[in-house]
């Protein structure tokens, strides 16, 4: 893809630049805790024990792990289907069709690759669209040749999103000014199109259809890519 | 040049869920040749994710108390086959989720092209239950250098390029990208690069061409 760069140089990256004796001093002078500031804490605790829990109903098919994730997930996927508009009884067929996913599905899962909840978010959505429309969602090939070729030439190690993607995302979104970041939860968590945005909150649609995209521009720098071969794309 | 904010609201509406079968297809395809892409939209799902996690205790939905007796009763009785799943050829440049909407028993070699008026070859594809009606899936293929007559869009035009490349007066655009034209006023001939160029397209509403006789025999010869 073509990443249009906003900043006036940002390759070589400061961290690559030909600097020797700033490297050298860099090298010398113990890290502070300003300098690690920038390091993403290592994931939650919370999050830890979920990867481990559905790792562990993969690997040996292990009951009680995957009734302590059904606890702690069902009823706050269900909450959300409900405020996705499903109706009750709806909400629980979807919540039944999503568990017995997981638990086929498990064996596949890998935490290196993505965070428990994550795999599960994505499980319930394509649960939820399947149950409501009665077709398949159209989901994304993991294992496509095209991708290996494309991932081996210019892509990251890691293709996933790391969880230093993710803490920037999530920084870009608290930065967001209010009226934004209010439109994109209406968007993205409760299904509503832009003219049912501009209906209900009254702000005209070239409005919220302008906000939202500020919004978006303003995210983007959570996907700063690290390579110049993605910067050139 | 491509408008990321377009694509990436489609990759937010792709990882809320809140697609149509023909839109999702694009995007799916999309993600699964652009490893950038692909970073964008797991960052948009696991967005979704600490959504959920962070529901508040009281805000939490309880299922009713069968509800896990249900799921493990599920588990235990013989589930129906899943689906082969397809995997792409090595040397395929058509995903098999777009094969899919091909007649017939197709391969990629013996898909039957239809010239165009304006001498584009294309392929419609069956656009699949739960679309809007007016959205039209495309396959397109242009030989190496060649070039469309210039068009306007009377609606939105989604454009992934799948082999090759093309280039208008606005960027260029090579396989993996997407490209999103939602406004009408945008008037480009596309040029395919030196290898060629293959793409799918999804349409809501037809192209407008300059000229009045690609127009005219266009009306009459509708792929």
């Amino acid at each position: 893809m073509i990443a249009v760069c906003t900043k006036p140089c940002a390759w070589p990256p400061e961290s690559l630049a030909f600097r020797p004796l700033a490297r050298l001093k860099q090298l010398m002078v113990p890290a502070t805790p300003q300098d690690t500031a920038h390091i993403p804490a290592a994931a939650s605790p919370q999050t830890q024990t979920h990867n481990a829990l559905l790792a562990a109903v993969g690997a040996r098919q292990d009951r009680d792990a995957f009734r302590t994730l059904f606890e702690y997930y069902a009823p706050r996927l269900k909450s959300y289907l409900l405020k996705n508009g499903a109706a009750e009884a709806l909400a629980e067929e979807i919540v039944q069709n999503t568990f017995v996913t997981i638990w086929e599905k498990a064996a596949q899962y890998d935490p290196q690759k993505a965070a428990a909840s994550t795999w599960i978010f994505t499980i319930a959505r394509n649960r939820r669209i399947d149950t409501l429309r009665r077709e398949k969602y159209v989901e994304v090939d993991s294992d496509n040749p095209a991708l290996e070729r494309a991932a081996t030439t210019d892509a990251p190690d890691d293709a996933y999103a790391d969880t230093a993607t993710i803490e920037k995302l999530r920084a870009a979104i608290s930065a967001l000014p209010e009226e934004q970041a209010k439109l994109l939860r209406m968007a993205f968590f409760e299904d509503k199109t832009h003219q049912a945005i501009a209906d209900e909150t009254r702000i005209p649609l070239g409005t919220v259809k302008s906000r939202l995209r500020l919004a978006l521009e303003k995210l983007r720098g959570g996907f700063t890519p690290r390579k110049k071969t993605e910067e050139s794309q | 040049m491509i408008d990321h904010s377009l694509v990436e609201m489609m990759l937010m509406h792709y990882a809320a869920g809140h697609l149509r079968p023909t839109e999702a297809l694009l995007v799916a395809c999309h993600v699964a040749l652009n490893p950038l892409a692909r970073r964008k939209l797991e960052a948009f799902e696991a967005m979704g994710a600490k959504m959920i996690c962070e529901c508040p205790e009281e805000d939490a939905a309880p299922v009713s108390k069968d509800c896990f007796e249900k799921v493990m009763a599920r588990i235990e009785s013989p589930a129906p086959p899943a689906p082969a799943h397809i995997p792409m050829q090595q040397d395929a440049a058509i995903p098999p989720a777009v094969m899919k909407l091909l007649c017939g028993n197709c391969t990629e070699r013996s898909i039957r092209w239809q010239k165009l008026p304006s001498g584009v070859e294309a392929v419609s594809l069956h656009v699949p239950a739960g679309s809007p009606c007016r959205h039209r899936l495309r396959l397109l293929r242009l030989s190496p250098h060649q070039q469309t007559p210039a068009h306007s869009h009377a609606g939105r035009e989604v454009t992934l390029v799948l082999q090759g490349g093309f280039s208008d007066h606005a960027g260029s655009y090579r396989a993996g990208d997407l490209i999103v034209i939602d406004d009408k006023a945008f008037v480009h001939a596309p040029r395919a690069g030196a290898d060629g160029c293959l793409c799918l397209m999804l349409t809501d509403a037809p192209l407008l061409f300059r000229r009045v006789r690609i127009w005219f025999f266009g009306f009459f010869k509708r792929v």
